[in-house]
């Protein structure tokens, strides 16, 4: 099977907008509820794009045309989205209508922009591609069930080239009833708006960011069940637990959500520092795709910025090799990701 | 050499039955499920609908749910439909750690929300269902009620959610991540689509008339259906039959625009041309195409051209069976899929009704149920917004 490569990320979040500044010069952002920062979209879009598209569809399209600038790609062969929730801005508005106005007074525009396909459509659409095209809203799942779907086509031959990426746009009104369900903005968390994509192909010959080395996705596993996956990942990409450089995990200052990461690490990685980024990046549904776009990066530069170092274990100074990104919600739904320096 | 995938079992539900059996039933003696709103509490009764026959509350007795207990519409059908598929295949709680579940829907938990939204922004009392809103938490709460799955995920790609979920489950075997998997889709009516559709003005107020040179529009329905997708070795470890297999797959994108189909119906045609494809079989070699067919004049021409690119002037049997069940929308694709299965099983067409003159370019779907040969293979087509074009092969299995 030909090897799996992210030839590049992209990212518009809490830090500055398609940049990797994040590394040197992190913004350090405050709860309980932060905005995004966008880019100039006039830059990427045409008038008429940047009056009808919203806000989560415009920063989809200008990280993928970042993306594809970057890289030379016209049209990858599939396009895989991850969203929690989907065009939420455009759905709440249709249910303040139903609510307020009754059945009267709905907007074909906002309810076009409101499925949650409606990106990864988008996406086709501009780039003009034919190919696979899916997305998955499953909670925190959903980018890495998109990331896994690539690796599946990839596995079979069908495609050499995907667009991944994870998506969710916070309302202020719609971070009230996460925060109301506890599903958000527990003290200590920075809830945000994701936008974030890598692309994956198979070429060796490119100068990509990191190898894919294979991922693993599991619900409502037993420990010994994760035990078993994580050491059935490591075995297929031939590498040793004592290989990995850290573990990339969703801690978020949730002193529950973090309890998790924190007894993982010590019960099947001993020894092996912990990093977070959601500090960074936000907490919240497509948070987890700034888990591998942060490890492609760290993996590349051959650094690991201390501003991601957590617990009391701090990385040697060599250059990382390997990176475990590990993600995990309510105890339900568990992911594990491993990357690697390319020329392995 | 690809390993054959079977399908061990299956479970449906939508306007024209509970199960398979009053399905097939319905399907035989030409009964449509499209009549007035009962359930769904619309200012539009002008729009005759698809809906499931059971009121929530009906349902959740059906299911032995306690009443009062925090539930969505979408997830209810979706566990009378697990159960059936579950039953036939003969799964129990200690095989599920080691199957998938597979669920696309769209409108997750807006049942609930479109009525209690007032509430969930200014109090406590509806949080629960605040919980439920999300597409992926209607998946976990159809799965857990059954056990724990080792793998439970949400496609969600508008009207072809369910036939992806086939296509997603189907991916998870040939990969080799599982020998089993249970895939399809469950979605319920809501005003919230009722007025989406609406304000896009593709509904008629007459029953649909897919195919149909005066067709005006498509009648949402509601449902849910899954199918049990097995490694053959595995299910043959379990001494089980199988009489129909899925044999290919395709999903491509139109590429088009939101929500209107190209008039070439270059999506369809490629997600139908992958599906044959993949299955190493030639369009002569089709028996049966269940159409998506909304009854949409957009739709239906551009999903009719793709026929004919595909097929010339060689169109097999077609029909759209959304004339019985209404657009089931997210789960249309997994309902159908499970419609084509009893076709290969009890070797019948079913038919398009509401049928009586044909489009601009010819094309005449199916009238007579019999057909005039053995039904071997048929394709699955499931098309959403967005031009997110699906199709399945299904064949009824061959060897001994």
């Amino acid at each position: 099977m030909n090897r799996i490569y992210i030839r590049a990320a992209e990212q518009i979040s809490l830090q500055q907008p398609l940049s990797e500044a994040w590394m040197e010069e992190p913004v350090r952002v405050e709860g309980p509820w932060a905005r995004a920062t966008d880019p100039d979209f006039r830059r990427w879009l045409t008038p008429g794009e940047s009056r009808r598209l919203g806000t989560i569809l415009k920063r989809a399209l200008v990280t993928t045309l970042s993306l594809l600038r970057k890289t030379g790609l016209e049209h990858p062969d599939a396009v895989c989205v991850g969203t929690g929730l989907g065009c939420m801005v455009n759905t709440e508005r249709l249910l303040e209508t139903l609510c307020n106005e009754g059945e009267t007074m709905f907007s074909p525009t906002h309810f076009m922009q409101s499925t949650h396909n409606t990106i990864a459509s988008l996406l086709a659409i501009h780039t003009k591609s034919h190919g696979y095209n899916i997305t998955y809203s499953h909670k925190d799942l959903s980018f890495d069930l998109a990331l896994l779907d690539a690796w599946m086509q990839f596995r079979q031959g069908r495609i050499h080239t995907a667009l991944v990426g994870g998506y969710d746009e916070l309302t202020p009104s719609y971070f009230t009833l996460l925060k109301r369900i506890g599903y958000l903005g527990v003290e200590g968390e920075v809830p945000g708006s994701e936008a974030a994509v890598t692309l994956l192909l198979t070429d060796e010959g490119t100068d990509a960011l990191c190898e894919l080395a294979g991922l693993r996705i599991l619900y409502r596993p037993t420990e010994k069940e994760l035990q078993t996956a994580l050491a059935s990942l490591l075995d297929e990409a031939g590498i040793v637990r004592g290989d990995l450089s850290a573990v990339v995990t969703g801690v978020n200052g949730n002193g529950a959500n973090d309890l998790f990461y924190e007894a993982f690490t010590s019960r099947e990685l001993p020894g092996i520092p912990m990093l977070r980024y959601k500090h960074l990046f936000g907490t919240g549904y497509s948070a987890p795709a700034y888990g591998p776009y942060v490890a492609a990066h760290c993996l590349s530069r051959g650094i690991i910025p201390s501003s991601l170092l957590y617990g009391t274990m701090s990385p040697d100074n060599e250059a990382p090799r390997a990176l475990l990104v590990v993600n995990q919600r309510d105890g339900k739904q568990y992911s594990l990701q491993l990357l690697r320096v390319c020329g392995n | 050499m690809k390993e054959p995938i079977w399908i061990t079992g299956a479970g449906i539900v939508s306007a024209i039955g509970l199960d398979k059996a009053q399905t097939l039933e319905s399907l035989l003696a030409r009964r449509t499920g499209i009549g007035p709103m009962r359930h769904l509490r619309s200012e539009h009764r002008e729009f005759p609908v698809g809906e499931v026959q059971l009121s929530d509350e009906e349902l959740a007795a059906r299911l032995g749910i306690a009443p009062g207990t925090p539930t969505i519409r979408t997830a209810l059908l979706g566990m009378l439909a697990l159960g059936e598929a579950l039953a036939e295949a003969r799964l129990t709680v200690s095989d599920l750690p080691r199957t998938a579940f597979v669920s696309g829907t769209t409108v997750g938990g807006m049942d609930r929300s479109e009525c209690y939204y007032p509430d969930f922004l200014t109090n406590d009392t509806r949080n629960a269902y605040i919980s439920l809103h999300d597409c992926g938490a209607s998946t976990e709460q159809i799965a857990d009620r059954f056990g724990r799955f080792g793998f439970v995920a949400t496609p969600s790609t508008a009207c072809s959610s369910a036939l992806n979920a086939i296509i997603i489950g189907a991916n998870l075997i040939r990969c080799g991540l599982f020998d089993r998997v249970v895939a399809g889709g469950s979605e319920c009516l809501t005003r919230f689509h009722l007025n989406g559709f609406n304000s896009l003005m593709i509904l008629d107020r007459e029953a649909c008339r897919p195919f149909d040179a005066t067709r005006a529009g498509l009648n949402l329905g509601e449902g849910a259906a899954y199918v049990v997708l097995e490694r053959a070795s595995t299910a043959r470890n379990r001494g089980l039959g199988c009489d129909v297999t899925l044999d290919g797959w395709g999903n491509d994108c139109d590429a088009f625009h939101q929500t209107a189909s190209s008039p070439d119906g270059e999506g369809a045609y490629r997600a139908m041309c992958d599906a044959l494809k993949d299955a190493g079989l030639e369009p002569a070699e089709v028996d049966y195409v269940n159409a998506h067919g909304t009854g949409t004049p957009n739709n239906d021409a551009s999903e009719g051209a793709a026929l004919r690119r595909l097929f010339g002037d060689r169109v097999p049997p077609f029909s759209s069976t959304k004339s019985f069940t209404g657009h089931t929308t997210s789960a249309s694709g997994a309902i159908e899929t499970v419609i084509c299965l009893l076709a290969l099983r009890h070797q019948f067409l079913p038919v398009n009704l509401n049928w009586h003159e044909p489009m601009e370019e010819g094309l005449r779907p199916v009238v007579e149920s019999r057909p005039d040969r053995e039904l071997r293979h048929v394709l699955c087509n499931s098309f959403g917004f967005g031009g997110n074009d699906s199709s399945l092969l299904l064949s009824k299995r061959q060897e001994p």
